[in-house]
């Protein structure tokens, strides 16, 4: 949106605020038939959208769900004219939008719908926006291309009112401001305000509040609503989220590998699905029961930490001081052997910093670590190699985590190999844990690639069981799969929890997992536990109110 | 992987022009002696004997009657021999120097780096001159002096590449695993840093070729080997006379130079997996 932006659209002068056509009856504002989307030669399947009907009538919203790879984005691509063609290019079907097949429509006449018409907000606020543009400019420049004859005075009018419209506070003084300066959430109201800034008729929204922590995503899908109902503009909304869905659709379509499963009401499909599928990715999405806790509290303590704390010193000069963050304040815990402490807070809330000061990768400034009785140094280079295998970690991305260019069998006895185990045992060991893991045991002489992100995840998974571990940190390990796979990994680290009597930290920011997973949980907000106790009493009687507020905002239905 | 690899290689048109120039050059240089029927010392004609005019001597004689097709010849050896060996010796020093700063970060990047930009505030011809007008030309010294103006941007590549790949998570898992610095830096970062090491590789032995060229057409070449670069520095007195001796020699290290160029972009292609169209 914003490339087509700066290519300057024909006008529709004099005309600043389209005015809504007749066909914004009950006749549907986009109309999708059988649409199809080719995949280059050599993918995985040939069609990404496969014969795809929908219609989303002015006023309401269509959610389109499914899990990564289902081709849900390439709809939403598709009706804006985005597609990578040649290789990627809708092959038949038809997309009338106000009477119009946009599947006919050349760039030019694509140009001056995009904006004025039909509006687009992305998955990731932080790279839609320009860095090096304040904020009014970048929403002037809609205007200055789609209605050049419009005052400048009239334009920074409509812009201020734009974003005083999507509730941020000051909005004169936004408009000077930098997007550096703006958090995820207040970026991602800019990129609402213009989408909306021309009043479209059609809004496609493209998971845009994936990336966002759950009390933005809250307030955000409040607004879209909001806006919504008093614009009265049709909304197609594109998740993988069954919990967004169930606050903002009106109608839902799920699909599956390119084909729509199942379609119709959102509480119909959400209530009582029809389709398996639906039905698996419904029963996938952890609960939130919170579980009851294990084995009271006579078992010894495995992991003692007194006073942590660490700072992060960024920038400073000369002349300026260092800015700095406390991403933990005095931490003090204790978890016992078998026991699995949740912790969870938003993003900048310090839990993934505790849990790397935990295994050493990032070493504290002050406090103790006492494990099984011994203290444990604070930088991992200086652990004794006996305790470095005790305490390992599962690291958020199983893309990042796993090196591209190592076996996954030599990955895993690597571990071993180095503590000293014999040759033979260390790989005795890796095939027994792959078939644990539940992967097959030629997986030993393939490479990372080859598997998709759920089985990487169980390739980490295996790789910090062969050290025998009695602790594992395990950090944000589900955040970036797919639900159904989610649930059947969650399972997977409940299992291993049972049959190695093992304590984990669980870092999360997902409340539902962390009441599935964890004997205790610990709530944090900038560098500090404002809240910690068993996780039924926690999750089930709040004392906080900040866990409170975080309980609220959690999706479910 | 590989059949990837040359999947990439193969759509870049000018790399597979450029491997196959190289491949003349390198059988040239193999097979020197048979291919050359005089030795490209001796005098076997009358001096300035224009291509073509007398048979067995398809590109003329120069100055003093030697065959240019012989020392074209066996120029291919001293050029290829020299661009090679300086290159490797470059790389292993560019190498160790970066992957230590990168690796190790805090004094022991400070201390190599100040180092390196030591090397790196001379400049690079001059200093190469200065060596092997001190140390005697021959050989073994040019090899040395363009290893040592070389190296440094080797170890800057690898250094940065090591400090993003020191921060990745399967480097975190290998540390707390209780690998060896050294293993960590020869199983784990190394191993993903070959493809841009492997780029510049190619486009140093380019630049190696025409440092060499340089320093014998100035004279600094060793006496005892035909170079490319010592024929167009003979040939510059009598270049408005006898124009072919200076051009052939020339045209060789344009060519093989362009060729080594065109190769190092077929890698860069062939080596990026992205190219593919998926990420990941």
């Amino acid at each position: 949106m914003k490339a087509d932006n700066t290519l300057g659209a024909p006008s529709v002068s004099g005309n600043p605020v389209p005015v809504l056509g007749p066909e914004r009856g009950p006749a549907p504002v986009l109309q999708v038939r059988d649409l199809s989307v080719c995949l280059p030669a050599g993918a995985d399947r040939p069609l990404a959208v496969n014969a795809v009907s929908f219609d989303i009538p002015a006023g309401q919203t269509l959610c389109v769900v499914g899990e990564s790879g289902s081709g849900k984005s390439m709809i939403a691509n598709a009706v804006m004219g985005l597609l990578p063609v040649p290789h990627v290019r809708a092959t038949g079907g038809t997309m009338v939008f106000e009477g119009e097949d946009l599947r006919l429509a050349n760039e030019t006449r694509l140009r001056a719908l995009r904006g004025q018409r039909i509006a687009m907000i992305f998955q990731e606020p932080m790279t839609s926006l320009n860095p090096v543009m304040r904020v009014g400019e970048q929403l002037q420049e809609v205007l200055d291309c789609h209605c050049p004859d419009m005052p400048g005075a009239i334009k920074r009018q409509k812009v201020i009112e734009s974003l005083r419209d999507v509730g941020l506070p000051e909005p004169e003084q936004t408009v000077h401001s930098y997007p550096f300066r703006l958090s995820g959430g207040q970026r991602q109201r800019v990129m609402i305000a213009c989408a909306m800034l021309l009043e479209p008729t059609l809004l496609i929204a493209d998971e845009p509040t994936t990336a966002l922590d759950v009390t933005t995503q809250a307030q955000i899908l409040t607004l879209m609503k909001d806006l919504q109902r008093r614009k009265g503009m049709a909304l197609l909304f594109i998740t993988h989220d069954f919990g967004v869905v169930a606050q903002i659709a009106d109608r839902v379509v799920v699909m599956q590998t390119g084909s729509v499963v199942e379609s119709g009401d959102a509480q119909t499909v959400l209530r009582s699905p029809q389709h398996p599928y639906t039905r698996k990715l419904i029963e996938a999405i952890p609960q939130g029961v919170a579980r009851a806790t294990a084995g009271a509290d006579q078992r010894p303590p495995l992991l003692e930490v007194r006073g942590l704390n660490k700072t992060y010193r960024s920038g400073g000069g000369w002349f300026k001081p260092a800015r700095t963050v406390h991403a933990a304040n005095a931490l003090s815990f204790t978890l016992r052997e078998g026991e699995t402490l949740g912790i969870v807070g938003e993003s900048g809330s310090g839990k993934s910093t505790v849990g790397r000061c935990l295994t050493g990768l990032i070493p504290m400034d002050s406090g103790e670590l006492v494990f099984a009785g011994q203290p444990l140094a604070a930088d991992v280079r200086h652990r004794r190699l006996a305790q470095r295998g005790q305490v390992q970690m599962v690291f958020q991305d199983p893309y990042a985590s796993l090196n591209p260019r190592q076996s996954v069998g030599s990955a895993i006895a690597a571990g071993p190999l180095a503590q000293g185990v014999p040759r033979d045992e260390a790989w005795r060991r890796t095939r027994e844990l792959l078939q644990l893991v539940g992967l097959k045991h030629d997986a030993t002489d393939r490479y990372p690639h080859e598997f998709s992100g759920g089985q990487r995840q169980r390739i980490a998974i295996a790789r910090a069981l062969a050290m025998r571990p009695r602790l594992i940190v395990a950090d944000e390990p589900v955040s970036a799969l797919d639900v159904s796979v989610q649930a059947q990994v969650l399972e997977l680290f409940e299992q291993v929890r049972r049959d190695f009597q093992l304590s984990m930290v669980f870092i999360t920011h997902d409340l539902r997992v962390a009441a599935q997973m964890c004997d205790h949980i610990a709530v944090m907000r900038r560098g500090e536990v404002v809240e910690h106790g068993e996780t039924a009493a926690v999750l089930g009687d709040p004392q906080h109110a900040y866990t409170r507020e975080l309980i609220a905002a959690a999706p479910r239905f | 992987m590989n059949s990837d690899f040359a999947r990439r290689f193969r759509r870049n048109t000018g790399a597979v022009i450029g491997l196959f120039v190289l491949l003349v050059v390198g059988l040239l240089a193999l097979l020197a002696p048979l291919l050359a029927g005089n030795d490209p010392w001796d005098m076997v004609q009358q001096p300035f004997l224009a291509p073509m005019a007398e048979p067995g001597l398809w590109l003329g004689t120069d100055a003093l009657g030697r065959d240019v097709a012989a020392g074209l010849i066996h120029g291919a050896r001293v050029s290829i021999l020299i661009g090679l060996v300086a290159t490797a010796a470059a790389l292993l020093a560019g190498i160790t120097v970066g992957a230590l700063a990168g690796y190790h970060g805090g004094w022991v990047d400070v201390v190599l780096m100040r180092f390196t930009e030591l090397f790196q505030a001379i400049p690079g011809f001059a200093f190469a001159v200065v060596l092997v007008a001190i140390f005697q030309p021959s050989v073994e010294s040019i090899v040395a002096a363009i290893a040592l103006v070389s190296w440094p941007p080797v170890a800057r590549l690898v250094r940065s590449e090591f400090m993003s790949l020191r921060q990745r998570e399967f480097v975190q898992a290998a540390l707390l695993a209780g690998q060896t610095h050294w293993r960590i830096i020869f199983t784990q970062i190394l191993p993903n840093a070959v493809s841009p090491i492997v780029v510049m590789g190619s486009l140093m032995v380019a630049t190696a070729i025409l440092l060499e060229s340089a320093l014998s057409f100035l004279g600094l070449g060793d006496p005892n080997m035909m170079s490319w670069g010592y024929m167009v520095g003979a040939a510059r007195t009598a270049l408005r006379q006898a124009w072919w001796i200076a051009v052939f020699p020339g045209l060789a290290i344009a060519l093989t130079v362009l060729a080594l160029n065109l190769v190092g972009e077929g890698l860069s292609d062939g080596l990026n997996t992205r190219l593919q169209g998926r990420t990941r």
